[in-house]
């Protein structure tokens, strides 16, 4: 019944549709924290130039919400189609939230969405700051009941046991604040906020860089550095120290994993670089900060940390190496945002962010590195969660729909990579375009070609 | 408790089907109805801003039927791995043709979306018909619940039988139709002048091809389905769809003979919802039928949650639907703001 091979291609085919489904509503989130500060603004202050950017980047922000959703229905399709064992198995506790998330979230965000992007001749700017704290609540109360979901399958609370040996509900207080859930909501939600901080910086540095929309470049520039370098310390410091500790505290191995911390010992280093030799046990080329790791997990720089060596074989992350690596990359790139943004904010204060032209290239080409600290940090917390779906409780392997054959699923994923192929040029090419026209024109003309007609438009362009 | 919830899906998929079934049906009919590129602009321009707030209806359903039912969704989904599959990139294809078509200011580009509007719509429609048949007509279940339907087998309707057959092709080719005629007549209600009375032409051409296959899509479920009219007639819960059915036929035949859009709209709407109604009625308490005799039915007796849970979700579950209720309203005032500004 059991076969790893469609074990394997489910997991490449979920891991595959879920990374590139995520690049969108990171975006979305973070954007919307943006929308709503712009929103605020200019209802309060009248002043244009919170208008037109909060009206440039709502424009951006409808592309990216609709590759968001149509690349997101496969999502919870795939539950179902190829992961039945598991759907069967815990269907009663996390259908719970995904039901949740529909009714609440979805309907929500989504009814205000086509008014926040094309409502703004209609509306007050009062009306516009409120629909666009709907889009912005909508967007976050969807985050949240994902992660309660994926809380659940790190840290199992709040269900009990049925004869049949599926899981339901016991507790609904328990399952919706799962521990877990907060500190990960914390820490994913800042780094959406770290996305968006960095995506409207770029645009801000190319402007500056070309000479162009100067005054919404520096619109731009100051508010995409000083809230990116806000998230980008809490995404640091407390959410991602207390991530940490709590996957020290609930999953060791996964720790001991992504530290490549192969032997129990007190007074663990931490490992800043080194490559896992798994077959050998030990990190090869090390540099490492002594009794570190140790004051991480516990406060104390001689505490004992259990090594992989503590645990049997069956319970280690079944990719060890990309753990360690993923991790590694997640937390180097963390840094290197603190550096950028501080140095940023620095030369903001000075008066000199504008003219610092190797600075601004330098924002400008940071564009895809929070994308990928976002999905290497993602992929720290799924293949530490490994080899179980729900730690502790149903292992992957047992998670499968029985009568798939590889065969379907690569040709589904071969699909996939196809489909998402044509739509990620796609969302380039019409992303760019709109970036190039600017906020200017779109401040002019109302949107042209977005504008007069079709669907997305539909609004009151009396043409 | 648990009748409930099966009416609730039931109610959300409805819903569904005549919301976003409005959406599929204009793209049915992109061609049918516009014969330029000023035409096909002004069929899209039907759909309004919020067409994708229809979509989120099929989403909340599959969480809905996920939580309800874990067993039945684990089960169907699997089973209709390759259908699913179709499903789930035609709609990426339709949202991003419906999205990215104005982006670009040229004919050529126009070209290549409306093509793949009117493709992925269609392929919709029939993928919807085509899977609503194969409930209908049960599918091959194993002792341990589970089945697996390949693209056909030998078009026959017992047995082993595969997702198309000599029943849900022509049910798949009926739901293309009802749709379009659905389609058609939203974009006449939508839309002024000229344009309305080519949209109201087109519809009342498709919603008779409608009526005129009602009877015989009836007589094939019939001999498919032993029993299922019989179960329909006698079950309370389905004589509201079978008045919506009739109720709306008999609007439609004054909308065919008054060529009016403004009758065949919601006629038209009354006797979808009606059919969605009835056959779930007729359907209950059998979520997946079994056409194998090793392999028994899933009825939702069984692949239930416990009835405690069932209970306590409805707590959230009615506050969310009178949220959603406040919604409906906003978006389709905020849609109806849109018609006028043509």
């Amino acid at each position: 019944m059991v076969n790893p091979d469609i074990d394997f291609w489910s997991r490449v085919q979920f891991g595959f549709t879920v990374t590139y489904h995520y690049l969108f509503p990171q975006l979305t989130m973070g954007l919307a924290l943006f929308l709503g500060f712009w929103r605020l603004l200019a209802w309060r202050t009248g002043q244009e130039r919170y208008r037109t950017a909060a009206r440039f980047w709502s424009v951006l922000f409808g592309l990216n919400f609709v590759v968001g959703v149509v690349t997101g229905i496969p999502m919870e399709f795939q539950f179902g189609t190829n992961w039945g064992g598991f759907s069967r198995y815990a269907g009663g506790v996390i259908g719970q939230t995904l039901a949740m998330e529909g009714m609440f979230a979805f309907f929500f965000e989504s009814a205000f969405i086509g008014a926040m992007v094309f409502g703004e001749k209609r509306f007050s700017p009062r009306t516009l700051f409120l629909i666009t704290l709907a889009v912005f609540g909508g967007s976050w109360l969807s985050g949240y009941f994902i992660l309660v979901t994926n809380a659940f399958m790190q840290h199992p609370v709040g269900y009990s046991t049925a004869a049949d040996g599926t899981l339901h509900v016991a507790d609904f207080a328990a399952y919706l604040l799962n521990p877990w859930a907060l500190v990960e909501y914390a820490h994913t939600m800042t780094a959406a906020v770290v996305t968006a901080a960095f995506v409207v910086a770029s645009v801000g540095a190319f402007y500056a860089l070309r000479g162009i929309f100067t005054e919404q470049a520096r619109t731009f520039l100051n508010w995409g550095t000083a809230i990116g370098l806000v998230a980008s310390l809490v995404i640091a410091f407390p959410t991602g120290d207390q991530q940490a500790k709590q996957v020290a505290r609930h999953q060791e191995p996964a720790l001991a994993a992504m530290e490549g911390q192969f032997t129990s010992e007190k007074g663990a280093g931490m490992n800043i670089i080194g490559q896992p030799d798994v077959a050998n046990r030990r990190i090869d080329n090390p540099i490492y900060m002594p009794g570190v790791l140790s004051f991480l997990v516990s406060g104390s720089f001689t505490a004992e940390v259990h090594g992989l060596d503590a645990f049997p074989e069956d319970q280690w992350p079944s990719n060890i190496e990309l753990l360690y690596y993923a991790y590694h990359v997640m937390i180097g790139l963390g840094t290197l945002f603190i550096l950028v943004m501080a140095l940023a904010v620095v030369q903001r204060l000075r008066g000199r962010l504008m003219t610092s032209r190797r600075l601004l290239w330098v924002l400008m080409f940071a564009l895809p590195f929070p994308y990928i600290a976002t999905s290497a940090g993602w992929m720290t917390a799924e293949l530490g969660r490994q080899p179980w779906l729900v730690y502790g409780l149903f292992r992957t392997i047992q998670g499968q729909s029985p009568l798939l054959t590889s065969g379907t699923v690569l040709f589904t994923l071969i699909g996939f990579s196809g489909l998402y192929f044509v739509v990620g040029v796609l969302y380039l090419v019409l992303m760019g375009r709109l970036i190039l026209l600017g906020p200017a024109q779109i401040h002019h003309a109302g949107t042209p070609e977005l504008g007069g007609d079709g669907p997305a438009a539909g609004g009151p362009t009396h043409d | 408790m648990i009748e409930l919830w099966y009416g609730i899906l039931v109610l959300m998929l409805t819903a569904y089907l005549i919301l976003d079934g409005w959406n599929i049906g204009t793209g049915v009919v992109h061609y049918a109805l516009s014969s330029s590129p000023e035409e096909r602009r002004l069929n899209l321009r039907a759909l309004g801003p919020t067409w994708s707030w229809h979509e989120v209806w099929l989403i909340s359903w599959g969480g809905t039927l996920f939580m309800a039912f874990p067993t039945i969704y684990a089960s169907s989904f699997g089973g209709f791995y390759f259908a699913f599959f179709l499903v789930l990139w035609s709609f990426i294809l339709r949202g991003i043709a419906i999205e990215v078509r104005n982006m670009i200011d040229d004919g050529m580009w126009r070209s290549v979306w409306d093509a793949a509007f009117w493709l992925s719509s269609t392929a919709l429609a029939l993928l919807i018909g085509i899977s609503a048949a194969n409930l209908l007509r049960g599918v091959p279940l194993d002792r341990h619940g589970d089945f697996t339907l390949p693209f056909f087998t030998n078009f026959a309707v017992h047995g082993a039988v595969g997702l198309l057959d000599w029943f849900t092709i022509p049910v798949g080719i009926y739901t293309v139709l009802a749709l379009g005629a659905h389609g058609a007549s939203y974009v006449a209600v939508r839309s002024h002048d000229a344009f309305r009375a080519r949209a109201t032409a087109t519809a009342r051409r498709w919603w008779l091809a409608v009526l005129v296959g009602l009877p015989v899509i009836t007589i094939l479920t019939g001999c498919v389905r032993g029993g299922f009219f019989a179960h329909m007639l006698t079950s309370p819960a389905a004589w509201p769809g079978l008045l919506l059915i009739a109720g709306g036929a008999v609007g439609l035949v004054v909308g065919l003979w008054r060529v009016d859009a403004r009758w065949l709209f919601p006629a038209g709407c009354a006797v979808l919802a009606g059919l969605c109604i009835a056959a779930g009625a007729a359907m209950f308490p059998i979520m997946l039928l079994s056409t194998t005799p090793d392999g028994p039915s899933l009825s939702a007796w069984s692949c239930a949650i416990p009835h405690a849970t069932l209970a306590a979700t409805l707590l959230w579950w009615g506050l969310a639907a009178l949220l959603v209720g406040g919604y409906l309203y906003f978006v389709l005032r905020h849609a109806s703001q849109g018609v006028d500004s043509h």
